[in-house]
């Protein structure tokens, strides 16, 4: 008998369901119904409506029945150190100051250096560099936020998108400033780009991979939307400009290379200028080669995907080469001052941080800003 | 302006739709289309009550962001960025799915489309002030979101599920009289008792979600469903006695059903939601 209850009350929830009038009720009565805002004899039909009609309910339910959580990553609560741990991090704190000053003085060359004198940073980048610094590739990847965790476990993606706009980098002359030269070097893979941006850890693990996965082949993406791309979500596409590229090569910069790794690094101008240069390697970061692409502009931002390199700098500066950087086009950017992110998009789009946000989607002929 | 009623210039000004660079026209315009869409052949007080039940700053923000103005669309991020994101993020569960899902929306929102004179075919513009616009946006993505990844899922599954399925045992028939008294007993229940019903027992939605689905406390919602329940037993039992089964034949009948109910049942829809293909909505918002 309980199986034949069972059934009648299947058999008449089948019925009801196939009776579930073909309109459903639009998102403003659904909303107005979680709400409690509808008039009597609306809600009663609404109410019809969703006893008999599943997926409404599961629509409802979706848009009212979760928590959210707040989207900033809340504030550990303080620990208390021991009074030892205190100590020994003031200590280690003072040792990497002092370290840190005297590899500065050093490169400045203040102080002699001690024999034998380091290898040149560009033949011997090192292949494993630490977390770098904020002037980076990817605008997004500056203080990134920590993974939500939803209440129901669900993998993460390997890099956690940022919800707002990164803090500005700082300006190249500090960068320049940083006392190592792994610290002075801005990494950019041949491999397709990530979606969205990388975030430091995610470029930190990019860079720990073996050899084979840094000229490893396209990584499966997702589409970035243009907003996303940047950091600057949700940007309205408006159109700011438009702006047509100039096709002249402008240098012959040597073996084409689909799987070269790209850097930005800095080297001094007389009087102790920083300027910031391209370089390449065509052998996985053992060794690096200066690419000259326009001597009156210091390079803060470069990116590549397979054979496409873009590279750009002061003033606006931006220059784009489609053969792996043996020929490089300067690209006309409607401001003129300094660019300090590039992304490639899976989609191909390309996002420029200069100040704000701008998106080419055909290679430089036309630009539109959030 | 001498065809719109007096009121609407103070709902204007209440809705501070003057600093949205929404002009007058066009906001009576949007309260016009929310009366016509909801009220069609009322006249006079009804429709000012309507009217003014409406949540009129939003509407007033919604259709100036449709239009295009852009000092509505800077108050529109700013108050509604992220959000949108949140909300997105919750009901897929899954931050990247999220972030798409956000995205898509935006798009819509913003407006891809055009119309034959150049103007922009917005989301918001189906927007009537109904609800809160906020609420409007949570439902739109939660609509958004069931029809294209569940369906995307679904495709999945039945590419998964191609094998052709073994014959079912033929089930013995269901006693009628049975039949006929769970049939009076659930449509004797009032639509919103029914769906409290199909919310617990068929969705499988906790205490606490229908609560906040009904902005009530969960305990509200479970006094409830503990009423029902004991009711729908009793009417069951009615009309099995009704029907000419003895009092111990018809609590035999039921005895553990009602409490087997949530689990048997649950499982039945689910049977009936992975046969079923989701219907495409087809309103615009």
């Amino acid at each position: 008998m309980k199986g034949n209850l069972l059934r009648a009350v299947r058999s008449h929830l089948a019925r009801t369901a196939a009776d579930v009038m073909s309109e459903h009720p639009d998102a403003n009565l659904l909303a107005a119904f979680a709400e409690k805002a509808l008039s009597a004899q609306e809600r009663t039909a609404v109410a019809r409506h969703l006893a008999d009609c599943p997926d409404c309910r599961e629509t409802l339910a979706l848009a009212f029945a979760h928590e959210e959580e707040p989207l900033a990553t809340p504030a550990r609560p303080a620990r208390r150190w021991s009074p030892v741990w205190s100590w020994a991090a003031s200590a280690a704190a003072v040792c990497i100051v002092c370290s840190a000053v005297w590899e500065y003085r050093l490169q400045r060359g203040t102080i002699p250096p001690p024999p034998p004198p380091p290898a040149p940073a560009v033949a011997h980048a090192p292949r494993l560099a630490p977390p770098l610094p904020p002037m980076t590739t990817a605008p997004g990847a500056v203080a990134a936020p920590a993974p939500r965790s939803f209440k129901p476990p669900v993998p993460q993606p390997a890099s956690p998108r940022q919800l707002e706009a990164p803090p500005p980098p700082p300006p190249l002359a500090e960068a320049a400033a940083a006392p190592t030269d792994s610290l002075r070097r801005v990494q950019a893979r041949s491999a397709p780009p990530p979606p969205y941006y990388q975030s430091p850890g995610a470029q930190a693990l990019a860079l720990q991979r073996p050899a084979q996965q840094w000229a490893g082949q396209a990584r499966q993406s997702t589409p970035a939307p243009m907003a996303a791309a940047s950091g600057f979500t949700m940007a309205r596409p408006a159109i700011a400009g438009t702006a047509r590229a100039k096709r002249a090569p402008l240098a012959d910069t040597g073996t084409p290379g689909p799987h070269a790794l790209w850097t930005i690094a800095s080297e001094d101008l007389a009087g102790g200028r920083p300027r910031g240069i391209v370089q390449r390697s065509l052998d996985e970061g053992a060794t690096w080669q200066t690419v000259s692409i326009d001597d009156k502009v210091s390079f803060r931002a470069i990116a590549s995907s397979g054979a496409e390199v873009w590279a750009g700098g002061s003033g606006g500066a931006l220059f784009r080469s489609t053969d792996g950087g043996s020929h490089w086009q300067r690209i006309s950017f409607p401001l003129t001052i300094t660019i300090t992110a590039i992304t490639i998009g899976a989609d191909g789009k390309v996002y420029i941080t200069a100040g704000q946000v701008w998106m080419t989607p055909d290679g430089g002929n036309g630009w539109v800003t959030d | 302006m001498s065809e719109f009623s007096p009121y609407f210039a103070e709902l204007y000004r209440s809705a501070g739709a003057r600093e949205l660079g929404l002009s007058f026209d066009d906001f009576a315009a949007a309260l016009r289309d929310a009366s016509g869409r909801y009220l069609a052949g009322a006249r006079g007080r009804e429709v000012e009550a309507f009217h003014r039940g409406l949540h009129l700053e939003d509407l007033a923000l919604a259709r100036a962001c449709a239009l295009g103005i852009e000092p509505a669309w800077d108050r529109f991020l700013a108050r509604y960025r992220a959000k949108l994101f949140e909300m997105a993020a919750a009901i897929a569960r899954d931050e990247s799915t999220g972030r798409e899902l956000a995205d898509s929306l935006y798009t819509d929102l913003f407006g891809t489309r055009q119309t034959a004179d150049g103007r922009r075919i917005s989301k918001l513009a189906s927007y009537t002030g109904r609800g809160s616009l906020e609420g409007w946006l949570r439902t739109v993505l939660a609509q958004e979101y069931v029809n294209r990844y569940r369906s995307q899922r679904r495709t999945a599954e039945f590419d998964e599920n191609m094998q052709p399925a073994a014959p079912a045992p033929e089930e013995p028939g269901i006693d009628p009289r049975l039949d006929a008294a769970v049939g009076d007993a659930l449509a004797e229940l009032s639509a919103e008792e029914r769906l409290l019903m199909a919310s617990y027992y068929l969705d499988g939605r906790t205490l606490a979600e229908i609560g906040r689905i009904e902005h009530v406390h969960e305990s509200t919602v479970s006094r409830q469903i503990v009423r029902l329940t004991a009711e729908l037993r009793k009417r069951i039992v009615r009309g099995l006695r009704r029907r000419g089964m003895s009092a111990r034949g018809a609590e035999e009948a039921l005895e553990a059903d009602v409490r087997d109910l949530s689990v048997d049942v649950r499982a039945t829809l689910l049977q009936e939601r992975s046969a079923a293909t989701f219907p495409e909505r087809g309103q615009s918002g």
